[in-house]
């Protein structure tokens, strides 16, 4: 076996029961691992960006675009260095200088500048949501809704046997949902008798889906817990020198130590 | 005042205004905006995580200095930031080199970051179970409703809830996997478009809050 594969077991393994061992009690090993994570996850997501954003879209094209322009000037430039790639361009140094504008909300004296970088940021986002909203999340959802139920009244003649007759229930009783449950969250105008047993009937939809909402999320988080489990069971053995039992029993005795000192030091 | 306050506002409503039109005039020019645009703000929020970066950072550091309670995890933090950037340079952000076998930031993802990240959204398991013996005290029919479409979800999925349906169930004329696709689809759908409906209006008026100037809480501080 690979030295990197067996050391990397003992430390999956390892990470592995510092983070369940929060399942007993906050404690010293939950901490360590918990920081590791943080550092870790923010050293990769920066490594990506360094090489999928500034290097590619920043450095490369206003680099190239300087070296072509002093070849061009001071021809004896090219001697010592070839851009790669095309003629670049300087038009990135834009987006770059309000980018760095955002690092002024560090300095309070200066925190006004990163508004500017804001409010690219937030104007962009909010010009590109509301097409994007209208047309996924209000536009197709109505379209869904409303599409079923006028096959059925366009169809002709009903079709009354027992599958047909389920679907068109089934195609009804979405269009009704998605009516009751608008209508539970409509405040414009007092919920009278009748509007009060509509929004009843609303919450019973929005039960249903908060139900299945809820087994799925439990669902998933317990496919995590099988992966955890299945990297645990696969690293018991001799190949991986008994990492999970090794680990699993200094787990304990550091359990036993370092919690029967803080029993011994507690009034 | 005017570059305090209301450049960044201007600034805002013509990036806003643009990005919104460009969608309903398609066309060369605005299909080359809305390219352009689409890099600038990948570039501008990569300044924008070195500036969480920076927060989060200096958090930690003065908890070092200060010498608080906990400081030493602190130093987790920071080494897990070098080894991961350090591993992401020295494999230039690749997972595999080119004759296909794991770099050193294939290593840390596949045997640090993996792990870590499993365990900790799999540590939350138990504790959406433990919730669930609080949620799921059936004391109304709205509450029973909860709990039945919540059992089927979570038996149907299951090799023993499927035992346990045909065992029991059998005389129904649909299976557990059939009442599952038709409260997915149908019952649980219908709250889903209503409350999507409701989060789409509510979006686009905030969005248009925004444009216009009436929503300005991004631009933080008092001035």
């Amino acid at each position: 076996m690979d030295f990197t594969a067996i050391l990397g077991a003992w430390i999956a393994v390892g990470l592995t029961l510092f983070i369940l061992s929060f399942l007993y009690r906050d404690n010293p090993l939950f901490k360590i691992a918990e920081n590791l994570y943080i550092g870790i996850a923010i050293g990769y997501i920066f490594s990506i960006t360094i090489y999928n954003v500034w290097i590619p879209k920043i450095y490369q094209p206003v680099s190239n675009r300087v070296f072509t322009s002093l070849s061009n000037w001071v021809p004896w430039v090219s001697k010592f260095v070839t851009p790669a790639g095309d003629a670049g361009s300087l038009t990135p140094l834009f987006p770059a200088i309000i980018g760095i504008s955002l690092l002024t909300r560090i300095f309070p004296k200066i925190s006004w500048i990163s508004r500017y970088g804001f409010a690219f940021i937030v104007g962009y986002g909010a010009g590109l949501a509301i097409p994007a909203t209208v047309a996924t999340m209000f536009i197709a959802q109505i379209e869904g809704t409303i599409q079923p139920v006028f096959k059925l009244a366009s169809g002709g003649a009903i079709d009354l046997s027992g599958p047909a007759l389920w679907t068109s229930f089934s195609a009804i009783l979405l269009c009704l949902g998605v009516i009751v449950t608008l209508f539970y969250f409509f405040f414009s105008l007092e919920h009278g008798k009748i509007s009060k047993k509509v929004t009843k009937i609303g919450i019973y939809f929005l039960m249903v889906y908060f139900g299945a909402a809820f087994g799925t999320t439990v669902m998933g988080r317990f496919a995590l817990l099988y992966g955890r489990f299945f990297d645990l069971y696969t690293y018991r053995t001799s190949g991986y020198y008994h990492a999970t039992p090794i680990l699993i029993l200094l787990v304990l005795i550091f359990f036993f130590v370092y919690f029967g000192k803080s029993r011994k030091t507690s009034p | 005042m005017i570059f305090k306050k209301k450049l960044p506002l201007i600034v805002c409503f013509i990036v806003g205004i643009l990005t919104l039109l460009q969608y309903y005039v398609p066309n060369k020019v605005s299909i080359g905006y809305l390219e352009t645009m689409t890099q600038w703000d990948i570039i501008i929020s990569a300044f924008a995580f070195l500036l969480g970066l920076a927060s989060l950072f200096a958090m930690h550091y003065d908890k070092i200095r200060r010498k608080t309670q906990g400081w030493g995890y602190s130093l987790f933090m920071f080494g897990g930031v070098i080894l991961g950037l350090t591993c992401g340079i020295i494999s230039k952000a690749n997972q595999t080199n080119q004759e296909g076998f794991i770099t050193a930031f294939g290593w840390i993802y596949n045997y640090v970051l993996n792990p870590l990240q499993g365990t900790m959204f799999a540590l939350l398991a138990f504790y959406v179970v433990s919730a669930s013996f609080r949620a799921f005290r059936v004391k109304s029919g709205q509450a029973f409703i909860l709990f039945l479409a919540a059992v089927i979800i979570l038996f149907g999925r299951v090799p023993l809830g499927q035992l346990i349906w045909s065992k029991f169930m059998s005389w129904l004329p649909f299976g557990i996997s059939e009442a599952i696709e038709w409260i997915m689809n149908f019952p649980s759908t219908a709250a889903r478009r209503g409350i999507m409906i409701g989060i789409a209006l509510g979006a686009v008026a905030m969005s248009l809050k925004i444009i216009f100037g009436i929503e300005k809480q991004y631009l933080g501080g008092k001035e």
